[in-house]
């Protein structure tokens, strides 16, 4: 049992970590990105491409991905969504639809619909504590998302830049006000969205296997988790992906998924406004 | 009489077709107290968002300190100096008082100064320091517009333009906010207040713009207008 | 003349916060009713009380001679309350026509044959027959605004409650705006009419209420409520002592 419960808060972590880009562009520019998922799982194709082509150990592979997603993530904003936006969020919503398809497609025209996994030099070490084994990939993972989740906090709190975003999210005219240019501010989102998704894509691609079309899954997940933690924020997330992956584990093999969206199916009749909304 | 600060040139906005302001001009010479009056609908808000780079005119000219501003972006237009504290606050509610403060100083010109600027407001508005901790959705109507205000002037704008900052107030309350604009102003900042009060923004302004359906029907130094003008141009009657 | 709406007394509001104090006026067959007052004075929660989107706490209001404090909002606008709203907001894919018999036969529950010359009517009496096979998306706002009252026409309304359709138009619009409503009291309809440009309010009401805090200040003779002393505070403010 102990060892379960283990065993979800590890899953938590990389969830947190999954939800946590949707959430912001959730709270942020106010749009839901159904694309969120594909995000997570081009960037585990990119993080293999780099570990098989060039033999990088999966961890440094991040070095160029992130910042690389985070670029991406920029210019989409900047040359499509925000243009978009100015129509309304449907017409912004269809476009993260669009992408989605477009990414999944290309996915599996250059990768065929084969599965695959990275393979990493500690997959199968653990630390045993007596009673409890803590796996070390499950472990790096877990420690990847908590510290990427608390420092984008710390970095909303505490810089002209984190602020500014925060600033927007609660009233975009007052903010212009203040000097910031929420379009711009929109592309910092975005490309941290992307960032982030960067970094869930090597903590889903090591422990799991994955397919062109996995990133509905994770796309499904990362809805859960903004949802039970409230939409855009942070902390939120972590608990949110905490409760979901406990959830998960809880219920087993067979119900485990059923389990989780019991779950967000309850939070959402009890509390709709999520755990920790504004 | 020198240059005045802001000069808004015969502007005319509108929201799609809903005609918000057909024609309205004003001048506002440098450190002085201008208040635009007008009923509900008048167009008063329209023509300081329009100022302040929050809404674009469809036609006419803003200048502020003898540079075309028209149709430039709000984020930029702040960061020359002229600021608006708009109609209902707009604190970021869920940031705490002094992380709202900080935003003030966002402009790249603003940061360098931001200790002094804090300070400055916290002596202004003795409250906010005590309740610098608290989110600012948590204070009073009263205490917000006072997080507005000090917000704005951490932007350290020549300029400062205030849309209807007594509504939903209690009189003791808009009494010192009112010293405070004063004060603000003394220490020479050039300001606007957007009032449906009239015989209130009359008594602290210098010059007074009556707004009435979208233009500016009467204009003068705010003593010399009579009420019975005044409240002529206020009603169209 | 007989009253056709009265309040009594009523005070409501949303959840705890209390709008509406006491509020009293009657309003009686086929005048004109003005509706004056500063922002937050309680001119749109009056409308929603009177339409049934919100109930009173306390007092009584009095429509044909019967009590409707209590009736659900279908049932006012079945007996002949229709109103239109600040911001017009049609069905844009739809013609002018179709617009106003949607309106016609959900509001007033008309078969859609009966509805038929009921809305031709409708469309006659504010100008916009000629453009009744027009997308309503397409229309200018004075179009949207005659829309908008061809379509509280449609419930077959005794009594039409009009909010703000004077705002945002040129002069010459609010012109016909006031025309529009002096054929409708000519065809014997009985209006409320509120409204910021007070010019219109002088000239095209019977009578004029100015509102403040949530009650009456005032009714009578529209230029008179105007040169009242109490309205030019309610406006204007109070001199203050230093």
């Amino acid at each position: 049992m102990i060892q379960q419960i283990v065993n979800g808060i590890l899953l938590g972590g990389v969830y947190a970590l999954v939800g946590v880009g949707m959430s912001m562009i959730f709270g942020i520019v106010q749009l839901t990105n159904l694309a969120h998922g594909e995000f997570v799982i081009l960037s585990a194709y990119l993080s293999t491409v780099l570990c098989t082509n060039l033999g990088l150990h999966p961890l440094l592979t991040l070095i160029i991905t992130v910042p690389l997603m985070f670029v991406i993530g920029m210019v989409l904003q900047n040359l499509l969504i925000n243009r978009v936006m100015a129509r309304g969020s449907e017409p912004a919503l269809l476009v993260t639809f669009g992408l989605s398809i477009i990414i999944q497609n290309t996915l599996l025209l250059l990768f065929s619909a084969d599965a695959q996994r990275m393979v990493t030099s500690f997959q199968s070490l653990s630390v045993d504590l007596g009673p409890i084994k803590l796996p070390v990939l499950q472990l790096l993972v877990f420690g990847i998302g908590l510290v990427v989740v608390l420092l984008l906090d710390l970095f909303m709190k505490k810089t002209y830049l984190g602020q500014s975003i925060r600033a927007t999210s609660d009233d975009k005219t007052a903010a212009t006000l203040m000097g910031v240019n929420v379009k711009h501010t929109y592309g910092i989102a975005m490309g941290l969205a992307m960032g982030t998704a960067a970094l869930a894509g090597l903590c889903v691609g090591m422990p799991w296997t994955f397919y062109p079309t996995s990133g509905s899954q994770y796309l499904i997940i990362a809805f859960g988790v903004v949802v039970i933690g409230g939409m855009g924020s942070i902390k939120g997330t972590l608990v949110a992906g905490l409760v979901f992956g406990l959830a998960q584990v809880l219920g087993g093999t067979n119900y485990g998924m059923l389990v989780s969206y019991a779950v967000l199916l309850i939070m959402l009749i009890v509390r709709p406004q999520g755990l920790f909304s504004k | 009489m020198s240059e005045p600060i802001l000069k808004v040139e015969h502007i005319q906005a509108k929201y799609g077709d809903f005609l918000a302001v057909s024609d309205a001009s004003m001048e506002v010479p440098a450190q002085q107290v201008v208040s635009l009056i007008g009923a509900n609908g008048a167009g008063k808000s329209t023509m300081m968002d329009c100022v302040a780079g929050v809404h674009t005119p469809t036609s006419g000219k803003v200048f502020f300190k003898g540079e075309d501003i028209t149709g430039l972006p709000a984020h930029e237009i702040v960061t020359r100096g002229l600021c608006l504290v708009p109609q209902g606050s707009r604190c970021f509610v869920r940031m705490s008082v002094e992380d709202n403060l900080i935003m003030g100083s966002f402009p790249k010109a603003a940061r360098a100064h931001m200790k002094d600027s804090l300070d400055r407001v916290y002596e202004l508005f003795p409250v906010l320091k005590e309740k610098r901790n608290d989110a600012s959705g948590s204070l009073s109507g009263g205490q917000r517009q006072m997080v507005a205000i000090g917000r704005a002037l951490m932007t350290r704008p020549e300029l400062i333009l205030f849309d209807e900052i007594s509504l939903g107030l209690a009189p003791t309350i808009i009494k010192d906010i009112y010293a405070r604009i004063k004060q603000i102003n003394q220490e020479g900042m050039s300001v606007v207040l957007v009032e449906q009060d009239v015989k209130r923004s009359r008594k602290a302004s210098e010059s007074c713009f009556v707004m009435l359906k979208g233009r500016v029907v009467l204009s003068g130094p705010s003593q010399e207008l009579s009420e019975e003008a005044i409240k002529n141009a206020y009603f169209g009657i | 003349m007989e009253n056709l709406l009265e309040f009594k007394n009523v005070t409501a509001g949303y959840g705890r916060v209390q709008i509406l104090h006491d509020l009293t006026f009657e309003v009686k067959k086929g005048e004109v009713l003005g509706v004056i007052g500063p922002n937050g004075c309680g001119k749109s929660t009056m409308f929603n009380a009177l339409i049934g989107l919100i109930t009173p706490t306390q007092g009584n209001i009095i429509f044909k001679d019967h009590d409707v404090t209590k009736m659900s909002a279908n049932d006012r606008a079945r007996m002949g309350i229709g109103r239109t709203y600040q911001v017009p907001r049609p069905f844009e894919g739809m013609t002018v026509y179709e617009n106003v018999l949607v309106a016609a036969v959900h509001g007033a529950g008309m078969s859609e044959k009966a509805a038929q010359p009921k809305c031709i009517e409708a469309l006659k009496l504010t100008g916009l027959y000629d453009k009744r096979e027009v997308v309503s998306g397409t229309l200018t706002l004075l179009d949207r605004k005659r829309l908008e009252i061809a379509r509280a026409l449609g419930t077959q309304p005794v009594l039409l409650l009009l909010d703000e359709v004077a705002a945002g138009l040129t002069e010459a619009e609010v012109g016909d705006v006031m025309q529009m409503v002096a054929d409708l009291k000519a065809e014997g309809f009985t209006i409320i009419w509120i409204e910021h440009v007070i010019e219109t309010m002088v000239n095209s009401t019977d009578h004029l209420m100015c509102m403040s805090d949530g009650t009456q200040l005032l009714i009578g003779d529209p230029l008179e409520v105007m040169n009242s002393k109490l309205v030019e505070e309610v406006y204007l403010g109070v001199e203050e002592d230093e």
